[in-house]
């Protein structure tokens, strides 16, 4: 199994409207940069950093780090620029990248270099994930809506032609036209490092990544749809002449343990009082229709099981656990988010474990409002205790992590890079 | 919005697709290019003007039940086709009136080929970027906010639009919102180009805007006026930027009066 660590770097100022006890909700797009200030953002960068040293320290087998533009929500809106700092200062651990937004760049071989050379910095720790970006990511850099899934597709195919193929070659797509490709840096990993891809809820992008067998991540979505939806990957893949197994599933799922039951719920609860963020289930905030879907954005009629669940199933007021929905309390009861101690955390990722059966799980934790203090004491505990004990039954249920058995054969790979195997 | 039954509908089959045009009125040739926020069929307008013409007003591809151009990347792609249908249909001497977006395509059509044209109605036109401000950016507003602002009077959007947008209507405007997401997302509503191409564009012309129009700010009436060797303003006081919606026999006659100037 790969472990991996991530938080989306939540821009936290107490002073602000929209953060913390205040629970403002925060309309998407909404928020003048006028409020920023730079001072809170330095401090915040540098401890979101401590944090993710302390998790290799602590044996996670990846970093990772996602994307977003125009809110305090996630501060990484560059976040190769995090992952160049990281391929110089951790030693071990993959730096995932879930993932850059292909769409919204106007020239990919700019990003194929950016790659490549953290790639090659890092000796080749890079896992490199793709999205496709929802509205906010193609207004911020006004990338064209209608032709996000396009752009999507031949960047992808041009950038993997950079890396494999020797220059200079001439590039004459629909889309992108370049006279000469042929940039001084080649990944380290051969003939590229690993493309894993997260979703949410486009069908088109499930479907994609089972045809190219890259293993598909789920992000914080309800378990019986998530477990859906792996089925469907399932059968793409089947149709596609190979056979899926838990090295092309990942799961993420929020988690914070501590040392004692009411500190770890006390502590829980603040992940849901950050800066509203419409990925977080709890703390959404507002979003506008027109900008989060832009004209031709996605398809909406090509929408996976996830889509009926999340906040679908909230915005109508159904309950599945009793609890008013996205609640912190429905979220507890349906393993939205785990906390308490090793022990108490443990017997709940046993059973999300043997429900959907992932390769790759990723700890959701230190976001929101919670401080520096509440994620480096859950880092611990998770390393000394949560970690190994599931390294331990991923052996026993049998669930290799991508770095373990090739997501694309299905047959093992030489050593296991895990965190245990290489500590 | 409904179309009328008294027109004739009739699809073209183009090499690039079907289009469908609306007909009626006797005399004068006057083709009609729509707005960009729905293709809103045959009404008032039209009807008003087909009292002294013989109108015509074709869908735009991409709109209503004519096919979206995968490929167009701008609107003088849609004006291109255009003048295709024009070639289809026969027109000769003709008058072209565009609405707003089609008011942009319309220029585009003239600048190109402006041989057969006898006259061009550009109302509250886009297609050239304002001097001291810039055109409503549909994109980021919700649509019916968008349709609503193209009305003087919030009366008058009531009354034609309801209090609620049924899901077909809501469906539409977001084919259509597509469509413009398609061939004019940046630069947004304007042409660089066309500013010059339109320095040598012969058709007598008649540039009409609201004085309260939110959508083209009018400034843009003496841009287009300026650039145009033979073009005359006609400014319509407290209208907004849908005046075929608001006032269609107000519009219709000063239209009217225009082509029976030549």
């Amino acid at each position: 199994m790969f472990i991996g660590y991530f938080t989306e770097r939540p821009y936290q100022d107490p002073k602000a409207k929209f953060f913390g006890a205040s629970k403002d909700e925060l309309t998407d797009l909404v928020l003048s940069n006028g409020e920023y200030d730079s001072e809170i953002a330095a401090d915040l960068y540098n401890r979101y950093f401590d944090e993710k040293l302390y998790a290799e320290e602590m044996g996670f087998d990846g970093l990772m780090l996602n994307e977003h533009h125009s809110t305090p929500f996630t501060m990484g809106s560059v976040m190769n620029v995090e992952a160049s700092i990281l391929a110089r200062i951790t030693k071990r651990a993959k730096i995932v990248l879930l993932g850059n937004i292909l769409p919204v760049r106007s020239d990919p071989i700019f990003l194929a270099e950016e790659l490549a050379m953290i790639d090659v910095i890092s000796r080749g720790r890079l896992i490199s994930g793709w999205v496709r970006g929802t509205g906010r990511e193609s207004l911020s850099h006004n990338a064209q809506s209608p032709y996000n899934w396009e752009r999507f597709q031949e960047a992808h195919e041009l950038i993997i032609k950079t890396w494999t193929d020797p220059g200079p070659f001439r590039w004459e797509g629909r889309h992108y036209q370049m006279r000469y490709v042929n940039p001084w840096a080649k990944p380290y990993q051969k003939p590229h490092m690993p493309i894993w891809v997260p979703g949410v809820l486009s069908y088109n992008t499930l479907e994609w990544a089972a045809r190219k067998r890259y293993p598909y991540l789920m992000t914080a979505t309800d378990e019986e749809p998530t477990k859906e939806c792996f089925g469907i990957y399932e059968s793409i893949a089947r149709d596609n002449g190979y056979e899926a197994g838990p090295q092309n599933y990942g799961y993420m799922l929020k988690l914070h343990v501590d040392e004692t039951d009411e500190l770890a719920e006390a502590t829980a609860r603040k992940l849901l009082q950050g800066p509203s963020n419409p990925f977080l289930e709890g703390n959404q905030g507002g979003v506008h229709p027109h900008l989060q879907a832009l004209p031709g954005l996605t398809s909406r009629k090509n929408m996976l099981p996830t889509a009926s669940s999340r906040a679908a199933l909230a915005g109508r007021g159904i309950s599945t656990t009793g609890f008013t929905p996205g609640s912190f309390e429905d979220q507890v009861a349906k393993r939205g988010i785990i906390y308490g101690t090793p022990k108490t955390v443990l017997k709940q990722l046993r059973i999300a474990m043997e429900k959907m059966r992932p390769g790759i799980v990723m700890m959701w934790d230190g976001d929101g409002a919670m401080t520096h203090d509440d994620a480096m004491r859950s880092l611990r505990l998770m390393g000394e205790v949560v970690v190994p004990t599931m390294r331990e039954w991923a052996a026993e249920l049998e669930l290799p992590g991508p770095t373990e058995v090739d997501p694309a054969t299905g047959k093992h790979i030489g050593t296991a890079t895990t965190g245990a195997a290489a500590g | 919005m409904a179309v009328a039954t008294e027109a004739e509908q009739q699809v073209i089959d183009l090499a690039t697709g079907p289009v469908r045009v609306f007909r009626g009125g006797a005399g004068a040739q006057v083709l009609v290019l729509h707005h960009d926020f729905e293709a809103t069929g045959w009404g008032a307008f039209h009807e008003q003007l087909a009292r002294s013409f013989s109108v015509i007003t074709s869908e735009m591809p991409g709109y209503g039940e004519s096919a979206r151009l995968d490929w167009a990347r701008h609107p003088r792609d849609l004006a291109g086709v255009l003048l295709a249908l024009v070639r289809r249909l026969g027109l000769r001497e003709y008058s072209l009136v565009g609405l707003g977006f089609g008011g942009w395509v319309a220029a585009e059509m003239a600048a190109f080929a402006p041989a057969d044209m006898a006259r061009l109605v550009l109302v509250g036109a886009a297609g050239i970027k304002p001097e001291s401000s810039d055109i409503l950016d549909q994109v980021m507003m919700d649509h019916r906010e968008y349709v609503r602002s193209g009305f003087a009077e919030a009366a008058a959007f009531e009354a034609l639009f309801g209090e609620r947008t049924p899901a077909e209507q809501k469906t539409r405007w977001e084919a259509a919102r597509e469509t413009i997401a398609r061939i004019s997302w940046k630069p947004y509503m304007y042409s660089y180009e066309l500013p010059e191409l339109l320095r040598e564009m012969p058709v007598p012309t008649t540039v009409i805007w609201g004085t309260e129009d939110r959508v083209v700010p009018p400034e843009c009436a003496t841009r287009y006026a300026n650039l145009i060797p033979n073009a005359a303003i006609r400014l319509v006081a407290g209208g907004g930027h849908w005046l075929d919606l608001e006032r269609p026999a107000e519009l219709a006659g000063i239209i009217a009066a225009s082509i029976a100037t030549e």
